[in-house]
């Protein structure tokens, strides 16, 4: 069991979303990094769903009051356990009364700004919708539908966790799967339904552009900065479905590119979307920094899931062997 | 080649995890035959002069954390168990850490090179005990 020692940090329960609930306008909500939850779970032997605590604003800190094996992925917090540094993206294991500090993301190799926490098991609290996810706009899901706080006190589902060994870690994909362009973080983008009505002038420009992430910037979506985009003519259009990834063009032309707490349906026109294989790349750009986007067609975008999907598997088996050592799968 | 140097860390891992003692593979006109040593602990050899930390797994060696900046330098004071290396055996990466109390006296291996079990990495100098230390652990 751990207990929330910060007063109020933003940080939520998440799984990887509220899948299939868009149709009665339920936003999918889940980890703005599902690669960083995933990976945290596998370093656990959990399933790589199981729903783990978002960190976004720092230092945050709580207390195991059990022994707990825990892992940390995400931005890199120079975390401590009772003072001890922890290393990023690693299994650890924590005696009770232990208190772990995730302080500010270091500015290493790789800036990020969310960090992780998984338990074994996933944190345990009930599904709603098929989730276990924090849904914000709605006030359900998570830890009583709402951001954590200081005194919050969350379990572990498996607490007595025989197969989670800690002293191993994994190499960030941030390093494994980097996608730079010109030393700009960057995201590969679909062509959306609007984009021929943009002129050329701004569809050039938003691919060549460095996009500025302003600080109106969180979990619903990342308003970006830079020279307004311009239609041919003025576009009206309905509200119609959307989806975490979708970037819009308000009429100051400045984009919004709609993230996991998102709206299910919005009325400005798409010039794109983020393919999913990327979104993690959005939730770990901070705001201040920019942002690039590199066109991709739908194969590509299919390819890029690929890759993910086996990243993850071989994580899987190697973190597996380190659970298992051969002598404890014997007896 | 069959497999790249390092997909053959990886086969080395999966072996290990596996509990597969030899293998071999062929294809074409090449063929690959891998056998694993006896299982290699993280050694310390304190025979004569310093001591050594040498490589457990097979893998590349890192010095700190890839992900992070490098802030060990020779004389840094290392304290028991503290980790001071990783070895990355494709997305996997192992501890590589201080088996007692000391000094970084030497870096053996260049970080970002290939190891093999029981490459020696670094040498420290260990601390030795206090003396009401020592009694307590007599005791």
């Amino acid at each position: 069991m751990i207990e929330i020692l910060s007063a109020s940090a933003l940080a939520t329960v998440q799984d990887l979303g509220r899948t299939g609930a868009l149709q009665w306008g339920v936003g999918t909500s889940g980890a703005m990094d599902p690669l960083a939850l995933a990976a945290g779970n596998l370093l656990l032997g959990n399933d790589e769903g199981a729903a783990a605590i978002e960190v976004p604003v720092f230092p945050f800190e709580l207390r195991f009051t059990e022994d707990c094996a825990f892992a940390l992925t995400g931005a890199d917090c120079a975390a401590r356990l009772d003072g001890l540094p922890l290393l990023p993206w690693w299994a650890h294991q924590a005696r009770a009364g232990q208190t772990l500090q995730l302080g500010v993301p270091l500015q290493g190799r790789w800036r990020a700004s969310r960090a992780y926490l998984c338990l074994p098991g996933g944190v345990d609290v009930p599904q709603v919708l098929g989730s276990r996810s924090t849904q914000l706009r709605g006030a359900f899901g998570g830890h009583e539908g709402r951001a954590l706080r200081r005194g919050d006190r969350l379990r572990a589902a498996a607490t007595n966790h025989k197969n989670s060994a800690s002293g191993f870690g994994l190499v960030p994909p941030a390093l494994a799967l980097p996608l730079q362009v010109d030393g700009v973080a960057a995201m590969r983008v679909l062509p959306a339904a609007e984009y021929p009505l943009f002129t050329p002038e701004a569809q050039q420009a938003f691919w060549r552009d460095e996009w500025k992430i302003t600080s109106q910037s969180d979990r619903y979506g990342y308003r970006l900065a830079g020279t307004p985009l311009e239609a041919k003519t003025a576009i009206e259009m309905r509200s119609h479905g959307i989806v975490p990834g979708v970037i819009q063009v308000p009429p100051s032309g400045e984009p919004i590119i709609q993230l996991a707490d998102g709206n299910s349906a919005g009325g400005y026109p798409k010039i794109g979307v983020v393919i999913e294989a990327d979104l993690w790349r959005i939730a770990q750009a901070a705001p201040g920094n920019v942002l690039r986007f590199v066109s991709c067609t739908l194969e590509e975008a299919h390819a890029a899931e690929r890759e993910i999907v086996s990243y993850l598997l071989r994580l899987r088996r190697l973190a597996d062997y380190c659970r298992f050592p051969v002598s404890e799968q014997a007896a | 080649m069959i497999l790249a140097t390092n997909d053959i860390a990886e086969l080395i891992e999966h072996m290990r995890g596996l509990g597969v003692a030899e293998i071999e593979i062929a294809g074409g006109d090449e063929m690959l035959r891998v056998a694993l040593p006896e299982a290699v602990e993280q050694s310390v050899r304190t025979a004569s002069g310093p001591a050594i930390i040498a490589a457990a797994a097979c893998g590349i060696f890192f010095l700190g954390h890839p992900a992070r900046e490098v802030t060990l330098s020779i004389g840094t004071r290392l304290e028991a168990g503290e980790v001071v290396g990783v070895i990355a055996t494709g997305p996997l990466l192992r501890p590589v850490s201080a088996p007692a109390a000391g000094t970084l006296t030497r870096v053996l291996c260049e970080p970002g090179q290939r190891v093999d079990f029981g490459t020696p990495l670094l040498a420290f100098a260990p601390l030795d005990p206090p003396p009401d230390l020592r009694k307590r652990k007599d005791a």
